[in-house]
């Protein structure tokens, strides 16, 4: 169900969810540390530091692994929209010439689908996004690689003035300096440099149905790669790629930085760098962050948008392919209103496109809108950023109004019921709401009922679901009301009458006793409605301010069968309404057909209950404190009394039903001993105050107030092992809360955005016990955690008593398959 | 049409080449994650022209492959883009010399030799090995590399 929000709400939930991510993790600044490059393959435990991110250093390229599979091959990278705009950021002040990508167009061509792409359909005056983001699709190559790979290659992004000769070798594909710079005319334009370099970068993969011919930049072990074009001159270093993306970018430009353009991240370095593959990690980080962590990017399809009479009905899918479990928040954003939905719904359409993803990444609806030419855009929410899914203009034509008739009135004591049909053309097989205007009242009726025969002929289609009856309340006389039905954009008036109503007759109440008790009184009568003989009678006892609702349903009263013959006898009622001691007034109210009726008052003298009376013992232990002892009610000795302790803003309830409290029965002999009490509550160190509340029989009474010193807990203690491992590394070792010894300790891996619960609950952890006497053994852990070839960081956390804290951080190379 | 350079019939030895298996899968559905807390400073353009650029043949690697009883090198050569060109190989111990011919392969910025394999004539010992690649009247010769051929 749709609600609309306005932008400012809509845009705080984004930060409510970025909060709350954070907050998950508990410290943000810990929750995703950039994965330094290391060519470790197993490391030990290690301390964990607060990882803050530095500016972009030289000392983070990893010559083996530049950019990740997912982030390279990525044909939901971005938007034709996002594409756009990310073109016009760049561009800043605007294109001095047509060549200016933000503003070129090129006349494109069909090209066949073969082993590498599929088809791409031509179109005349393409923008440039457009072409990009069709190879994108096309190739499955990410539009970011493509941008980057036009600025480092000719600094098309930023230039807003481009010669034909820079955009003639666009991409610098087949574009070499032996030639001048000059391109073969086969791959020379804006769209063949686009089309061919993103074709060849996944060509290197060798895809199923090509020969296998990109085999000398293998992954997973040792090769030369050169630091410059002259061999002799500059030398090379051996480097083991570690996936298919930094192969692929080898095979482009097969030279690797050396350590002056490292150096030198924005200036030239010496006369033996190159600076290809460096520019192309700069770019990359500059524009949409470090090449190696998942982008999170949101990618969906509007799919079907249609003007109604309802307003625009929309249809479409959406998933994150880095999160492809991961329900997508949405929103629609249609002058400066923004409705939130998700793509929760059965869509067979995301499941082609995403055979992992689960069957309810889908989303439908009807946007409420005026007639007329709207137009709106469909946000998504990533895991980082929002993306434009589409942006569409439609025609909203006008609606036709709610069409209903009374077709009856009958009058009654107290009102009068009203029965008839009602349908919304616009919306033909929902339900009409519609609502009874009478004097200053509204009172709201659903056209929800069968049988209405007579809705279907007005709106064909509409089905006999429509109809509606209902009572309404009024006082006795003659009275004019109107009935209301809403409409897409409104509500209107279907028929205005009048109708004379009889006068109500008021309940029939015998109040036939009232008892005090201890804490209070008790009632007890019947009550019947004369014209509505079976009808239970719904009471209320008023007393000072307050309200307390009784009902005249319970079996036995012969006397209202014998005044009301037929009534029956299950209007009984009888209730205990607690009270101050002293004398209390109070007055019983019934509710009749036309409004609520005063049936008697009187007075009662409530005997004063003593509090409850309890013993108190406060013991303070590492992480919080201990409280115990016994509670009586004296009023009534052998009942458990309920306790609450107010903590700071909590109240936790502590129940006195514990057997062995010999000191109650001794300090009140008949009690017995089922009346100790003890819990334990778990805090920050440092003066922690309390206070200890006990429920009497007429309200709560505050008994004691205590500070307590509480000492720190230690955190989990430990140890962690990593080792590599087939698709991902294992984790292994033991865990134990020195406050709580026996207690298994709960843990979490925390690799990029993904967390995984590890349990240390295994036996055999003799360390555990050597470490800890008294803890046992069942405190080891051991779990594989799947993650992608080549470098990865973690941080294993764990949950101590005063919270979540870090168990340790490692880095580990996860091998290939 | 225009010419895929990739449908030629060239025909390399096969090598086994691992398979990667990217795998990424977030669960949490709603864990926003700052991945860099210090915002870098964006690039205008960066310098990207290498100095003195000369063409040259350079062997990424050259191995022995025990398996199949086959030498295997791999060549380029660099910052050269020719409509076609020959690459050849060249293995020598003492006066053995056995060479093996591969049609080049246009790339974005390189010729490629490809990974060119000797299966006939070897025996044990250190063996020197050089890649040499002509197209029209260029010629260009690649430093020599030793491998060591087993039994």
């Amino acid at each position: 169900m749709m609600r609309r929000v306005q932008r400012a709400m809509w845009l705080a939930l984004v930060a409510c969810l970025a909060v709350l991510g954070s907050g998950l993790v508990a410290a943000p600044a810990q929750a995703a540390p950039v994965a330094a490059a290391s060519g470790a393959s197993a490391a030990s435990a290690a301390p964990a530091g607060r990882a803050v991110a530095p500016a972009l250093s030289g000392s983070s390229f990893n010559p083996g692994y530049i950019i990740s599979d997912t982030n390279f091959y990525d044909r939901y990278a971005m938007t034709e929209a996002d594409i756009q705009t990310f073109l016009n950021t760049r561009i800043g002040g605007g294109c001095a010439n047509a060549n200016c990508l933000a503003v070129a167009r090129t006349n494109t061509f069909d090209r066949a689908a073969d082993a590498v792409c599929a088809p791409y359909r031509g179109a005349a005056a393409e923008t440039t996004a457009a072409i990009i983001f069709k190879v994108q699709q096309a190739c499955g190559i990410s539009a970011r690689v493509l941008l980057v790979t036009l600025q480092k290659e000719q600094g098309l992004l930023t230039n807003t003035a481009p010669s034909d000769a820079k955009v003639a070798r666009a991409m610098g594909y087949a574009c070499p300096d032996s030639a001048g710079g000059a391109c073969d005319t086969l791959y020379a334009g804006l769209y063949n440099q686009i089309y061919w370099a993103g074709r060849q970068l996944v060509r290197y993969s060798n895809p199923p149905g090509t020969s296998n011919t990109y085999t000398w930049y293998p992954v997973g072990r040792p090769v030369a790669i050169l630091y410059h074009p002259d061999s002799a001159r500059c030398g090379a270093s051996a480097v083991t790629i570690q996936n298919k993306a930094t192969a692929a970018l080898y095979y482009y430009t097969p030279y690797q930085p050396n350590a002056a353009a490292l150096a030198n991240l924005r200036t030239t370095g010496d006369g033996c760098s190159s600076y290809g593959n460096r520019n192309f990690w700069v770019y990359y980080n500059d524009y949409f962050g470090d090449p190696t962590t998942p982008a999170g990017s949101a990618y969906g399809v509007l799919s079907s948008v249609t003007g109604t009479q309802a307003g625009i009905a929309y249809s479409g899918w959406a998933v994150i392919p880095d999160a492809i479990d991961t329900t997508v928040h949405l929103a629609i954003e249609m002058g400066g209103i923004w409705t939130p939905l998700e793509a929760d719904q059965p869509s067979t359409d995301a499941q082609a496109a995403f055979p992992d993803a689960g069957p309810n990444h889908g989303f439908s609806g009807v946007l409420p809108a005026a007639a007329g030419t709207r137009g709106f855009c469909l946000w998504a929410s990533g895991l980082k950023a929002a993306t434009v899914i589409g942006c569409r203009t439609v025609v909203v034509p006008p609606a036709s109004p709610p069409v209903g008739q009374i077709e009856s009135i009958v009058p009654a004591a107290g009102g009068f019921t009203i029965s008839g049909w009602a349908v919304l053309p616009a919306t033909p097989t929902a339900p009409a709401h519609l609502a009874v205007n009478i004097g200053p009242r509204w009172l709201s009726v659903e056209a929800d009922q069968p049988g209405a025969a007579a809705a279907d002929v007005a709106v064909p289609g509409a089905g006999t679901t429509h109809g509606f009856s209902a009572f309404i309340p009024a006082s006795p006389g003659a009275q004019s009301f109107c009935l209301w039905a809403s409409g897409v954009v409104g509500a209107v008036v279907l028929e205005c009458r009048s109708v004379t109503v009889a006068s109500a007759q008021a309940p029939q109440v015998v109040l036939s006793q009232v008892a005090p008790t201890v804490g209070g009184f008790t009632i007890s009568g019947w009550a019947v409605q004369p014209g509505a003989l079976t009808s239970q009678v719904h009471l209320a006892v008023n007393i000072g301010s307050r309200w307390l609702s009784v009902e005249a349903d319970q079996p036995g009263a012969t006397a209202a069968e014998t005044a009301f013959p037929g009534a029956g006898t299950t209007h009984a009622f009888s209730a205990t309404i607690p009270a101050s001691p002293g004398t209390q007034s109070f007055c019983l109210w019934a509710s009749g057909v036309d409004r609520a009726y005063q049936v008697e008052c009187r007075s009662v003298t409530v005997a004063a209950t003593p509090p409850p009376v309890a013993e108190l013992n406060v013991q303070a232990i590492a992480g919080g404190f201990t409280v115990s002892g016994w509670a009586v009610l004296p009023s009534a000795l052998t009942s458990p009394v309920h306790l609450a302790v107010n903590l700071g803003p909590q109240w936790i309830s502590v129940e006195a039903d514990q057997p062995g409290a010999t000191g109650a029965e001794a300090a009140f002999p008949g009690a017995g001993t089922v009346h100790a009490y003890s819990a334990t509550f778990m805090t920050p160190p440092g003066n922690q105050s309390f206070c200890l509340w006990a429920s009497g029989i007429d309200r709560a009474y505050q008994l004691a107030c205590r500070t307590v010193a509480v000492a720190a807990a230690a955190p989990p203690t430990g140890e962690m092992t990593v080792q590599p491992a087939p698709g991902g590394f294992t984790i292994s070792g033991w865990a134990v809360l020195p406050s709580s010894l026996t207690t298994p300790v709960h843990m979490a891996v925390n690799i990029g955005p993904r967390w995984i619960s590890v349990e240390a609950d295994q036996p055999g952890a003799t360390a555990a016990e050597a470490a800890f006497p008294g803890a046992g053994t069942t405190h080891g852990f051991s779990a594989l955690i799947p993650a992608s070839p080549g470098p990865q960081s973690f941080c294993l956390w764990a949950s101590g008593v005063s919270g979540a804290s870090v168990f340790a951080c490692s880095s580990v190379t996860v091998p290939s398959a | 049409m225009p010419r895929d350079p990739y449908a030629r019939r060239w025909n390399p030895a096969p090598l086994i080449i691992a398979i990667l298996t990217p795998f990424v899968v977030a669960s949490v559905a709603v864990i926003i994650l700052v991945n860099r807390a210090a915002p870098v400073p964006e690039s205008g353009e960066l310098p990207s022209t290498e100095e003195g650029v000369t063409t040259s043949v350079f062997i990424p690697f050259a191995e022995w492959d025990e398996a199949s009883g086959e030498l295997r090198v791999a060549a380029i050569v660099t910052a050269r883009v020719d409509p076609e060109g020959t690459c050849s190989l060249l293995a020598s111990n003492g006066s053995d010399r056995l060479t093996v011919e591969a049609e080049a392969i246009p790339d974005a910025s390189t010729m490629a030799c490809g990974t060119m394999v000797v299966s006939d004539g070897l025996h044990p010992g250190l063996w020197s090995v050089t890649a040499a690649y002509r197209s029209g009247g260029f010629e260009a010769v690649s430093e020599a590399v030793d491998v060591e051929v087993g039994g």
